[in-house]
């Protein structure tokens, strides 16, 4: 009877109900979705690169040679010579190194030109391998490993061939569409920039560059037609590498070392600092998104506050009756009460669900654009302090209307 | 003996010394039919607010259906005006926005007396009785006429079978056609279900329905100034 009471007057005052629940429902949508971007945004960030500890590249800031090297966002401002490389991996610190080259790219896809010491070393997320779904690692010059998402998105198979383009826009005009690439393996998904990188060998990035008057004059070049796969192929210059050292307390000394070497102007920085750097950047942005959120919330508990105190003005009658036919102060208030949190559990389930089906509209577009891997688990532990907030709120909101109905004619 | 009251006197809390109240002795007998008359402001809704017990006297003692009440609770005074009292206002006696089966069913649900399995047929019979067509049964209250609403309005009071039916104006809305109908319905089952009835209205025409008529100024010694 009480719950069917509460709800028949609902429906009775359908259209300022309906406007509180609408404000509600937006104000949580708001909300949780900011909450919800953040911490995925704040999780996938720092599970982009994990194990690696040094990123080394041409003289720059320690954000930008993160962005580009693990973000591939933004371009270097130089690149390195094979030189350094090689001098930097010979110390008997270094436990491994991971050369990268950065610059071109397939339907808008970034592409890393590398060796297969990157399926070997380089981790992510809780230090975690990449792992091949299929297939295994490069072994001929135009062999490509795709990472998960542009396997997915764009059908490749095993076998499959494809045509690289120089720069990073997908309709270049500069397509070698004479040097296919042949798949041959596709990794697993990461939920970091690797799922949407095509891996070639750092000989096959150079060959997409050379004319055939070039290849004819610099003989240390692979030639067009049937190159073997040369393993001790060298580069002239690379983008950047990663290495893992042998003890994480020599971190700071090689850190040191490379930053004043005295044959190139190099830059090394320690990912995980820089990582954190960089979402301080964005804490500028992540916080007055919370406080927008909150005062959004805040402006429609106040709302739904007013909505039910000016209701038990204009239903002072009915209140009375309800005291007169024998009910309690108590059920008056509970009556009202209830009504407010039935608004609030309505609008709270109308918000996820909206939520949960804007996230899983805009996954991918999150994903290709930011780089940031977002699931749609909503209901859960992490999120509970939220739907906490929002029923304390609601009741606390509700105090008002309710005591003023509670006294009544008292 | 329905009503006894011995000394009562009251006034608001904030204001002690505006007396609205003061009865040395009042007495209604069970099953009588009180016609209760004096014009708006003297008093007549607080003395039924006190006899339905949704006011607590300031002084003095009140004895309803042989209840102390003076001395009960809010609680108990609550409990008890749903067990055994029917009230019937000039208006707004029902709740808009539910119909009259519903309506009947919340003062049936706030009582003690839980006959749910017959239930529908007790409410379903007095609605019959008072000439309220099944047509109109599940349509909100809202939406029917106010001769209608007020005999509901009966309905309503009369569902937990209380032995005294307090009716505070409850004519003064309706055309004398309605207020005809009305009235005689409402003594058509004052008597069938022996109830005291407890009348109070402006309007001195009303008293020839009742077995005795009184002025309130004649027994509330506060109300001097009428």
């Amino acid at each position: 009877m009480f719950l069917r009471l509460a709800i028949k007057s609902l429906l009775h005052r359908k259209s300022s109900v309906l406007l509180t629940l609408f404000a509600m429902t937006l104000s949580i949508f708001v909300m949780l979705g900011v909450e919800h971007l953040r911490k995925q945004a704040k999780a996938s960030f720092n599970h982009t690169i994990s194990g690696v500890d040094l990123i080394v590249g041409a003289r720059t800031s320690s954000l930008n040679l993160l962005l580009y090297s693990t973000f591939r966002i933004g371009s270097p401002t130089n690149n390195i010579s094979w030189a350094s490389f090689e001098r930097i991996k010979s110390s008997d610190k270094v436990a491994w190194a991971i050369p990268i080259s950065l610059g071109d790219s397939h339907k808008g896809y970034p592409v890393l030109g590398t060796n297969n010491d990157y399926f070997a070393h380089f981790k992510y997320g809780a230090n975690q391998s990449l792992k091949f779904n299929k297939g295994e690692q490069l072994a001929q010059v135009f062999d490509v490993v795709l990472g998960f998402e542009i396997a997915r998105k764009l059908g490749y198979q095993l076998g499959d061939k494809l045509t690289l383009v120089h720069g990073l826009v997908s309709t270049s005009f500069t397509k070698h569409s004479n040097k296919p690439f042949t798949v041959i393996g596709i990794l697993n998904p990461t939920g970091t920039p690797v799922d949407q990188t095509l891996h070639i060998s750092l000989q096959g990035l150079d060959s997409l560059h050379i004319s055939p008057l070039t290849s004819m004059s610099n003989s240390n070049m692979p030639t067009n037609n049937n190159i073997a796969f040369n393993s001790k192929y060298t580069p002239k210059n690379i983008t950047a590498f990663m290495i893992g050292l042998q003890s994480k307390m020599a971190i700071f000394s090689m850190q040191r070392h490379i930053n004043t070497d005295k044959l190139e102007p190099l830059r090394a920085i320690l990912p995980g600092v820089a990582l954190s750097e960089l979402w301080q950047t964005l804490s500028i942005v992540e916080s007055s998104l919370r406080l927008i959120s909150l005062l959004v919330f805040i402006s429609a508990i106040l709302g739904l506050s007013a909505m039910l105190l000016s209701s038990i003005k204009e239903r002072s009658r009915e209140i009375q009756l309800l005291r007169t036919i024998g009910a309690a102060p108590l059920f008056v208030y509970g009556f009202i009460k209830i009504e407010a949190m039935f608004i609030t559990l309505l609008s709270l389930c109308c918000a996820i669900f909206l939520l949960y089906f804007s996230l899983l509209l805009s996954k991918s577009y999150i994903l290709i654009q930011y780089g940031i891997s977002v699931n749609t688990t909503l209901i859960s532990l992490m999120n509970l302090p939220e739907f906490t907030l929002v029923i304390l709120c609601t009741f606390i909101a509700a105090i008002p209307a309710s005591i003023t109905a509670f006294k009544g004619d008292q | 003996m329905s009503i006894v009251l011995h000394d009562l006197k009251f006034h608001y809390p904030k204001s002690p010394a505006n007396l609205i109240l003061s009865i040395d002795t009042w007495d209604v007998p069970a099953k009588e039919k009180l016609f209760l008359h004096g014009p708006s402001g003297c008093g007549k809704s607080t003395l039924l607010n006190l006899i339905s017990g949704m006011l607590p006297p300031s002084h003095g003692e009140m004895h309803i259906l042989g209840e102390p009440l003076h001395k009960m609770s809010l609680r108990q005074r609550d409990n008890f005006r749903a067990n055994n009292i029917g009230y019937v206002f000039q208006q707004f006696n029902l709740v808009p926005y539910l119909n009259a089966i519903d309506n009947i069913q919340l003062a049936s649900h706030f009582s003690n007396k839980k006959l749910k399995t017959k239930l529908t047929s007790q409410i379903q019979t007095l609605l019959e009785r008072l000439f309220l067509f099944e047509s109109d049964w599940q349509k909100p209250v809202s939406q029917l006429s106010v001769g209608q609403q007020q005999r509901i309005a009966i309905a309503r009071a009369m569902i937990n079978t209380p032995k005294l039916l307090i009716a505070d104006e409850p004519t003064s809305s309706l055309d004398p056609q309605n207020r005809d109908k009305f009235m005689s319905l409402l003594q058509a089952l004052a008597t069938e279900y022996e109830m005291t009835l407890l009348f109070v209205s402006h309007d001195n025409a009303l008293s020839r329905y009742f077995d005795r008529a009184q002025a309130l100024s004649s027994i509330n010694l506060a109300s001097t100034q009428y």
